[in-house]
């Protein structure tokens, strides 16, 4: 119910945005739809893919396996283990923070679930041939390693602030 | 954009093998996906309208424009709020994006900071957390991955500057 009040909330402002925008600039406001409907299409298949497979695995493993791995069980193991596992991988924010909330749903301890959205979204290893294409090798290792190192503050504070709050 | 309709059709066809084979977990794997897919459908308009306004008003020339006016704490909250409204674009054209700005003469901190706000803090990921996550955990995140993004950016360039110094033997 609260999403759907916030879904009307959000919608309904930047559908207000959007038409001042067609008020001021008729070119740009139908440009912009446009832009936008061409970027979600070209997520669409993305975004479909990982909400099925997300369906399947959650449907083959328990939330009780998650916990014993990633929950509060599995203690800092499960924590580094996804924090470097999602440094790897480059999934972009709209997509992550899905697979964030079936984390922390199935069971994984907040700061893990902190930890992926963070390290997924932004270290990016996987990126780092075209990183030093256009950076060089030391802007993208220095950025790369101060990410990793925010990330793990960042899951580490938040579970510790949620501890403290529950 | 093709190819990735394809590969979505032999997941797809992967999927329903797997199925023939699991018919028990059909039921329950399509009612978690189409939960998740219902709450995206919720905000699709939005998201749709942000990217496009978004990529429209904020251009890559405005950015280099406005970037590395001001220095100091006020630079680091500029680069980190135009970072965070560049990002409807995807992650990869960050790096183009941060050699340019370095070309134009941008400081290292700053680059550092915007590149981490558009992957980071991104303004739609924002807003698709808040749906997802609630707002105590975005609220909390945000606050706290901003101010360490806007912490590493003058870090960044101590690192960068410290084995840039010429070698003792030169002096």
């Amino acid at each position: 119910m609260n999403n759907l009040i916030f879904a009307v909330l959000v919608n309904g402002i930047v559908i207000i945005g959007w038409l001042y925008l067609l008020s001021k600039d008729k070119d740009k406001g139908i440009k912009a739809v446009k832009i936008g409907l061409q970027t979600i299409f070209s997520m669409l298949p993305m975004i479909l893919i990982i909400i099925s497979a997300l369906g399947v695995i959650s449907s083959f493993i328990t939330p009780d396996q998650i916990s014993k791995t990633l929950g509060s069980q599995a203690g800092l193991k499960g924590f580094l283990f996804i924090s470097v596992v999602s440094s790897f991988m480059q999934i972009p924010g709209i997509i992550a923070f899905p697979i964030a909330a079936t984390l922390r749903e199935s069971g994984a301890a907040i700061a893990t679930v902190a930890v992926f959205a963070c390290a997924s979204t932004m270290s990016s290893v996987i990126t780092f041939p075209i990183e030093i294409k256009y950076l060089g090798k030391k802007l993208p290792i220095i950025r790369i390693c101060l990410t990793y190192i925010i990330c793990i503050i960042v899951g580490l504070l938040i579970g510790f602030i949620f501890k403290l709050f529950s | 954009m093709k190819k990735s309709y394809l590969y979505l059709l032999i997941f797809f066809s992967l999927l329903s093998v797997l199925f023939y084979f699991f018919p028990d977990k059909f039921m329950p794997s399509l009612k978690t996906s189409l939960d998740s897919f219902l709450q995206f459908l919720l905000i699709f308009p939005a998201i749709i309208l942000l990217m496009g306004i978004f990529t429209v008003i904020i251009t890559p020339e405005m950015v280099t424009k406005n970037f590395g006016k001001e220095t100091g704490v006020y630079g680091y909250f500029k680069a980190l709020a135009l970072g965070s409204l560049m990002s409807t674009g995807p992650f990869y054209l960050s790096f183009p994006m941060a050699k340019n700005l370095l070309d134009k003469g941008a400081k290292v901190s700053d680059v550092m900071i915007f590149v981490s706000a558009w992957n980071g803090v991104g303004i739609i990921a924002e807003i698709v957390e808040l749906h997802f996550m609630g707002f105590p955990f975005m609220f909390i995140r945000l606050f706290l991955t901003a101010s360490l993004i806007l912490l590493s950016g003058p870090l960044a360039e101590f690192f960068y500057n410290l084995t840039n110094r010429p070698p003792l033997s030169d002096i």
